[in-house]
């Protein structure tokens, strides 16, 4: 069973790539589907054999490398940690593939399309079961593909190609600070299994803990998208919404928090490791909660909310609470994927329309996603007592509960930043659904609700954004819970769980709660009571360069096209010009070649058909050779100097 | 420690009920049979009341008590 998790998906996808044309669109939805939808099923089983029944399974398929020096196998580890990352992977897969068979009906493309979010599914699933970094690795880069092949899907979009190539690449100073990060850990430990990692972190050098765990972080930075390497998740959109639900909200970009939970008995040994992380974090969730109230693509909020809410989990495992980090990544995952999934219906009815401004008055048209997309919100504000404030609000409660100037700086950035969320969710709320219509007629001729297909996917996840966070919180971070078994470590010294419920007071508690009441409400009052108000102030020079600045995303674009990526594209050019096809190709393989070439031309140059030459050779030869023998002491000197003439560059006379 | 509790339960208890580590403390006597109740009714929050409102008191109560300590290191590094 634990092996076709793995399995169904990489079928699914090969038969609905390989085989497209055989099995056509509908085959590809039947087949991928029904897979996905029996992986989620066998997910649920073993969420309850392993995690619920406290049984970890673990396979070793075979080896893979077998150095002597080094030593690697293909090897699946089935613990907590893995089977909860496996339920909002396959359940949200297994929806958003659904939910596509509607979305993208009407593509031409469709087998490609179910085959790429299958083979992610794969990926995904490879990273969270594989049983050491390397295997881990593959499944990292195997997203990362995947990543760039959806979000590249329309591929004639001039815009999409833009923005997978930025994620790739993105992605790709992520992947240099993981592959370092395998060096270093396989230096260090002299193995890349996670038990012999683990067993020995607690002997290591904290140095080279440090050293290995910032690696780590900048993978985890790439992959989940935080500050300094987030430009490509709202980029990232320009994909198809069931692709942003899946890879760009619930799941892919999940992976560098899974990175850095699944590394916690390493980074638990470094000390100043988790100060970093922290920080990183509050930042992340501040900044693009900052970012996200003043965009105006429907789905670029979204995507900046993801990015905030990922901050979040950072954080969370800088604190040491990496239980309520897993807790809120999959709690997140559900009303996350709600909320995409609903924007896609919005934007599905509105003639694929994403600008929020050419929206308004939805709410009477489609009432339906408009309360799916308001669960979604509400859960995302950490509304008691819905989801997402089973976890939001224990993240904060444990960074004051430290009562360490970094957890307080982590509680304040990410109060404020919940303020915001809450801002940014009913802005978006009274823009697209609240407002008076804003849009051209014509998008509004043809508004109709999301069909039944995708109207499914919704409820369910709904549901999830509502219940899931109460049914769950005593498991995943019920004080003491004995859930996790050694798959997350936390020093004990670390703990603050403990301070966090008893210690803190009242006003603190519920100042993340107040705060998010009053943004939302401002919001509402700004968009919807009075818009003209919200628009006088961008009319002064302040309100209008903070607009810009907002809008402009923080010109992290701007700031990255002109001073970075301008002089590297310059460097790569010299580089190409004067190292590439300069000297490597004067000594390289090339230049051997040539040398080769112009020597046989030379010596063709001999051959002349007159006979006074030749017998002249013959002589010439002869009084070398006499020479040689009698007055060089070496013969080989001689053959290098006959080399050395023939080879000399000279003019061709042909 | 001053005025700390008496340690109920012992290594091996700990051991075999999987005590998380960072919670083998004071209370770890009333996480055994916490943790065995929620392990039986699948974790569900509304199961094992008693068990958990015993189990927090303890916590609760140690760390008042951990406070307590705290406080008195404090004053006698005051007067020092």
């Amino acid at each position: 069973m634990y092996l076709a998790i793995l399995t169904l998906p990489l079928l699914s996808a090969a038969v609905a790539g390989f085989l497209g044309r055989k099995v056509g669109t509908t085959g590809s939805h039947l087949i991928t589907c029904s897979s996905l939808v029996l992986t989620a099923l066998l997910a649920f089983v073993a969420f309850y054999e392993v995690g619920l029944c406290q049984s970890p399974v673990s396979i070793k398929l075979m080896s893979w490398i077998d150095s002597e020096f080094m030593l690697v196998s293909w090897g699946f580890n089935y613990d907590s940690l893995t089977v909860s990352m496996l339920l909002p992977v396959l359940i949200v897969s297994a929806l958003v593939h659904i939910y596509s068979t509607s979305y993208m009906g009407e593509d031409p493309h469709n087998q490609r399309f179910f085959s790429y979010l299958s083979m992610f599914t794969f990926f995904m699933l490879m990273l969270v079961t594989g049983d050491n970094y390397l295997v881990m690795f593959i499944g990292w880069e195997g997203v990362g593909i995947s990543s760039y092949l959806l979000i590249n899907f329309w591929f004639t979009r001039l815009q999409a190609n833009k923005a997978a190539i930025k994620a790739l690449v993105m992605n790709r100073v992520g992947d240099w600070g993981f592959s370092i990060g395998l060096w270093a850990i396989f230096w260090t430990f002299g193995n890349l299994d996670f038990t012999t990692v683990f067993s020995l972190a607690p002997f290591m050098n904290e140095e080279l803990i440090t050293v290995i765990s910032i690696c780590l972080l900048i993978a985890a930075m790439g992959k989940s998208a935080q500050i300094g390497l987030h430009t490509w998740l709202p980029d990232a959109m320009e994909g198809p919404t069931p692709v942003s639900a899946l890879i760009h909200a619930a799941t892919m970009v999940t992976a560098g928090v899974y990175l850095l939970l699944r590394s916690s008995p390493i980074l638990e040994y470094g000390s100043t490791i988790l100060i970093i992380i922290t920080w990183v974090g509050a930042l992340t969730a501040f900044f693009a909660a900052t970012t996200g109230l003043l965009q105006n693509d429907l789905k670029r909020v979204i995507a900046y909310s993801t990015c905030s809410q990922l901050g979040y989990m950072v954080f969370a495992c800088g604190l040491s609470n990496y239980s309520i980090g897993i807790f809120h990544l999959v709690n997140h995952a559900f009303f996350k994927a709600l909320l995409f999934l609903s924007a896609g219906a919005v934007i599905h009815a509105l003639n694929d329309e994403q600008d929020m401004r050419k929206m308004g008055g939805l709410v009477n048209l489609l009432p339906f996603t408009y309360t799916m997309i308001l669960i979604g919100s509400l859960s995302l504000m950490a509304l008691p007592f819905l989801t997402g404030f089973y976890s939001k609000d224990l993240i904060l409660e444990v960074a004051f509960g430290q009562y360490l100037f970094t957890g307080n700086v982590a509680y304040w950035l990410g109060t404020i930043s919940a303020v915001f969320t809450a801002f940014y969710s009913l802005r978006l709320l009274a823009l697209t659904f609240l407002t008076y219509p804003n849009g051209p007629r014509i998008n509004y001729l043809g508004t109709h609700e999301a069909p039944f297909i995708m109207a499914v996917p919704l409820v369910l996840l709904a549901i999830m954004s509502i219940f899931f966070g109460y049914v769950t919180k005593d498991l995943f971070i019920g004080v003491g819970t004995n859930f996790w078994g050694n798959s997350l470590f936390v020093h004990p010294n670390h703990v603050s769980l403990i301070e966090a419920e008893f210690a803190i007071p009242t006003f603190y508690k519920l100042l993340p709660l107040m705060g998010s009441l009053f943004g939302g409400g401002l919001a509402l009052v700004l968009y919807h009571v009075f818009p003209l108000f919200t628009i006088s102030l961008t009319e002064n020079t302040l309100g209008r360069t903070l607009y810009r600045f907002l809008n402009q995303k923080y010109w992290f674009d701007n700031i990255y096209n002109n001073l970075i990526l301008s002089k590297l594209l310059n460097f790569g050019y010299t580089t190409n010009k004067t190292l590439d096809r300069g000297v490597i190709e004067l000594v390289g393989p090339y230049g051997l070649v040539n040398v080769f070439k112009n020597a046989s031309t030379k010596i063709t140059t001999l051959d002349t058909g007159f006979i006074p030459s030749y017998a002249m050779y013959i002589f010439s030869g002869l009084i070398v050779f006499i020479t040689l023998i009698f007055y060089v002491g070496d013969p080989r000197l001689f053959l290098l100097l006959l080399w050395a003439v023939l080879l000399l560059p000279s003019k061709k006379t042909a | 420690m001053s005025d700390a509790p008496e340690m109920k339960a012992t290594q091996k208890q700990m051991a075999d009920a999987r005590i998380p580590l960072e919670y083998r403390d004071y209370c770890a006597h009333l996480l055994i049979p916490l943790n065995k109740c929620r392990g039986e009714t699948f974790y569900l929050p509304w199961k094992c009341e008693n068990e958990r409102h015993s189990y927090e008191k303890c916590q609760y109560e140690d760390y008042k008590r951990r406070m307590r300590v705290l406080d008195k290191a404090r004053l006698a590094e005051e007067d020092a």
